[in-house]
């Protein structure tokens, strides 16, 4: 199977979880096994709606050595392009989806001896998988997992049977809260920490690993951004003498592909950098949204990550 | 075969204070003690261990610049007493080693062996000149080794010394020097 | 396609090795004009034409055996030459999966892979081996899982293992290397391992390999082949024995290097490892002697051109300075210097 091509799977079952979380098993349409994969990857999920076809990254929950079905969970988010509804609302028992052959770019580091896991919330979703790598390893670590509030912590039973007393679960509204200083200190030498959830706890473990003295290569986080909405703008496809409109809800690499143009992805969250586009022309300006470009290159103009960025122009020239 | 103009060197620099460590640990031996008196100068608090050499002792001047200092009467001591400070420090800490090549790579495998990583290390080599060599052949280290072409310890054969460096061996990588004269086999 | 297995053939001592026709027939010639630069020249490992050394995701041609039998012979003088850090169990499993499934498929008449969940049978019919084994638990199989199952197949192979935006060789059997030394690069990162590699870093052939590779799709290996020079069908010219074949080089005169000095092809291909996050890098080496290579008069002419205008620093990085002239004055008589036109097909 070419990765380009995705994998016909039927939802064979769906847990809700928490008010908010659902947990959709998968397996191959044709009784096929599942391609194997490591702790940390994800697939991407394609949902073909009325009006317009979703495709959204979700981490894979299930053990790397199940070849004959995936687990994700996906948390309802009502006030975004409308993925994680569908998953919600349209997909049943029985549904057809197709994914892509699973990325990993949230991989334990094997030569760390101490991993701490951090989660917020469906932050823990990755986790799993790397729970089932860190079972055969041996590896010693911690599972710090931070929930809103009880009837959020429907992961936690199953957690607690996989990590036992190396899970610590914090139950916001009930008063404990995640001190991410805390979590890192005095912890040995050789330990890395793997950070998974909004950006703002994102950003506050960086910056508490920052203060207690580790270095970057220690620290290491997984966001999946979902594409923001904006103004609607025109682009232009130079090579394929297109010109598409790109809606305030769909993003610059969706709207091309509607187009029918082949456009090169990976992980369509702003992070991996494989849908980079050269922008041949522009006024206005790029509104970049990704983790990837350095300050020099989004300042340059010369490039742009479709998958979550965008243009405030009247004309944009892409070379694609 | 190339010799010289290879991209893969050690990295060797003066030692500098690195401040966004927590914990400092820096580790000398013989003429590496002017080193940790220059850290000591811009460090706020750091532990020290040295050893002296016959030739080069800066036992006096290495505790006048620091207020923690440990000496070690061998090298043997000084790793044992490394290995057991690396132990029990916590991660934040920075790791500082001066002295000759030997030295440098006896510290960095202790180091290495308790999980640090370059991010976290310095080393300061005093001799640069005297290279470990590995022979490729044999398999034997040997140590300070000048200019481009020495004879083996453990097999006797002409090495020529290539600018290919391993860091997990802590050596240059030394090759037969001559295996293409005819008759040399 | 039908091959015949050749029994005695040896890589060293007596070197009783050749192609036959259909061997030279599929060879895989590198040089595309009259001239030879670096470049990232990746393309995607997809099945080449039947009977060629692409048809199959792993080679299996007729010196098979003899090859077996010579990885035995290094191991046996040297077990360094295969080596793995602890933390690359996982990728050895993904390896040996990797392989066994690949060989059952490609060459159902030959190997055999039986799966009850993790209970295998594998079946070697070539070097008569059977092995039962539990997949996953190291103590089942005779040897480590890369050694076990790289034992019985065609070329090197190295595991690399991916962390902070750069690959780390980790792991490997090397015992049909173009002079580099495993036990030397382990752990060395891309740049460092290609350190010893002239003008390619210049040209930031390394940064976009590897940025490219850091990007390497399970179910996705891509190719390229490499190329260098070694007289003596001698898989083996590894640094360790340097000793024993460096006085080969200076041995070769315009009279003999037709039958002494081999082009030495490497068809070299990438494998994301699904398991271990890991790549596996497969060096597979290809000999064939400049009086074979010139049966295809086209090849002969080519080689001619290319080494007669190779720049210095590659002549002196693949080691052929001291009989590069030798095998131009013998090549020479097969170039009547007309336009060879661009591509490597025989003609």
């Amino acid at each position: 199977m070419k990765p380009q091509e995705s994998i016909p799977v039927r939802v064979t079952r769906i847990e809700a979880v928490t008010p908010l979380v659902k947990r959709f098993t998968l397996c191959h349409a044709d009784g096929e096994d599942l391609p194997a994969f490591s702790g940390g990857s994800h697939i991407v999920v394609e949902m073909q709606g009325e009006d317009r076809l979703h495709r959204n990254p979700y981490s894979l929950m299930s053990s790397p050595w199940e070849t004959c079905q995936y687990q994700i969970g996906v948390r309802r988010v009502d006030e975004g392009r409308g993925g994680s509804r569908f998953m919600h609302e349209q997909v049943k028992e029985g549904s057809l989806l197709r994914v892509r052959a699973p990325v990993n770019l949230f991989p334990l580091l094997k030569t760390r001896r101490k991993h701490i896991l951090i989660a917020g919330g469906i932050g823990i979703t990755p986790f799993f998988s790397q729970l089932a790598e860190l079972q055969r390893l041996g590896t010693p670590y911690e599972l710090h997992y931070a929930v809103r509030s009880q009837e959020h912590a429907g992961f936690a039973a199953e957690l607690l049977r996989l990590a036992g007393e190396r899970l610590h679960l914090y139950v916001e509204d009930a008063g404990q809260p995640l001190h991410f200083a805390k979590v890192l200190a005095g912890q040995p030498l050789g330990t890395d920490v793997y950070v998974c959830g909004p950006a703002g706890m994102i950003e506050a473990v960086r910056q508490a690993a920052r203060a207690a003295g580790w270095p970057d290569s220690h620290v290491h986080w997984e966001q999946f951004l979902a594409p923001p909405a904006g103004a609607p703008f025109e682009a232009v496809l130079a090579r394929s003498g297109i010109t598409v409109q790109v809606g305030a809800e769909t993003s610059l690499l969706e709207a091309i592909e509607a187009a029918g143009v082949k456009a090169s992805y990976l992980c369509r969250g702003g992070a991996c950098g494989q849908c980079e586009l050269e922008v041949l022309e522009h006024d206005g300006e790029l509104v970049h949204h990704d983790h990837y470009l350095s300050i020099e290159e989004r300042a340059s103009g010369r490039k742009l990550m479709p998958c979550v960025s965008r243009a405030n122009c009247q004309r944009l020239v892409l070379a694609i | 075969m190339l010799v010289t103009g290879i991209k893969s060197m050690p990295v060797y620099r003066p030692l500098q204070f690195d401040d966004s460590g927590k914990v400092h640990l820096a580790v000398a031996r013989g003429a590496g003690g002017d080193a940790l008196r220059r850290l000591a100068g811009a460090a706020r608090a750091c532990k020290v261990l040295y050893a002296a050499e016959a030739g080069a002792d800066l036992t006096q001047a290495v505790r006048a610049g620091s207020a923690d200092v440990t000496v070690a009467a061998s090298t043997a001591a000084l790793l044992q007493q490394l290995g057991h400070a690396l132990a029990s420090l916590p991660m934040g800490l920075r790791f500082y080693a001066a002295g000759d090549e030997d030295f440098l790579a006896e510290v960095s495998r202790v180091a290495e062996l308790h999980g640090l990583d370059s991010a976290e290390m310095q080393c300061e080599c005093v001799a640069p000149g005297a290279r470990r060599v590995y022979c490729v052949h044999c398999r034997t280290c040997n140590a300070a080794v000048s200019g481009a072409i020495a004879p083996c310890a453990g097999c006797g054969r002409k090495l020529l010394v290539r600018d290919h460096y391993s860091r997990r061996l802590a050596a240059f990588m030394g090759v037969m020097a001559d295996a293409e004269t005819p008759g040399a086999a | 396609m039908h091959t015949t297995f050749k029994q005695d053939e040896t890589f060293r001592g007596n070197f009783a090795y050749a192609n036959s026709p259909a061997a030279i027939r599929r060879f895989p010639f590198p040089f595309h004009e009259d001239q030879y630069m670096y470049s990232v020249n990746i393309e995607p490992h997809a099945a080449g034409p039947a009977g060629s050394v692409t048809e199959h995701p792993f080679d299996v041609d007729e010196h098979y055996i003899g090859e077996c039998r010579e990885r035995a012979l290094v191991l046996a003088q040297d077990p360094g030459r295969c080596m793995a850090l602890p933390h690359m169990m996982q990728a050895q499993w993904d390896t040996l999966e990797l392989m066994m499934a690949s060989l059952a498929a490609s060459y159902p008449a030959h190997f055999t892979l039986r799966r009850d969940g993790t209970r295998w049978t594998w079946e070697n019919r070539l070097l008569g081996l059977r092995q039962d084994f539990v997949f996953g638990d190291a103590a089942t199989l005779p040897y480590p899982p890369l050694e076990y199952i790289a034992r019985q197949n065609q070329g090197d192979w190295v595991l690399m293992d991916q962390r902070q935006d750069n690959l780390f060789m980790d792991a490997g059997m090397v015992t049909t290397q173009a002079d580099w030394s495993l036990d030397f690069d382990l752990g060395m990162s891309f740049s460092e391992w290609h350190g010893p590699v002239p003008l390619a870093h210049e040209l930031g052939i390394f940064d976009r390999a590897l940025k490219y590779l850091l990007h390497l799709r399970a179910g996705a290996p891509v190719r390229r082949l490499n190329w260098t020079m070694t007289i003596h069908p001698r898989m083996d010219t590894s640094p360790e024995r340097y000793p024993e074949w460096g006085a080969d080089r200076a041995s070769v005169t315009r009279e003999t290097a037709g039958e002494l000095v081999h082009l030495r092809v490497e068809l070299q291909t990438l494998f994301r490892l699904p398991r271990s996050n890991a790549i596996g890098f497969g060096v597979r080496c290809y000999l064939i002697s400049l009086q074979e290579l010139a049966t295809v008069p086209r090849w002969a002419a080519r080689l001619h051109r290319v080494l007669r205008t190779l720049p210095d620093e590659l002549v002196d990085y693949k080691g052929i300075t001291r009989y590069r002239q030798a095998a131009i004055d013998w090549l020479a008589r097969h170039d009547d210097g007309r336009t060879l036109g661009a591509g490597t097909a025989p003609g």
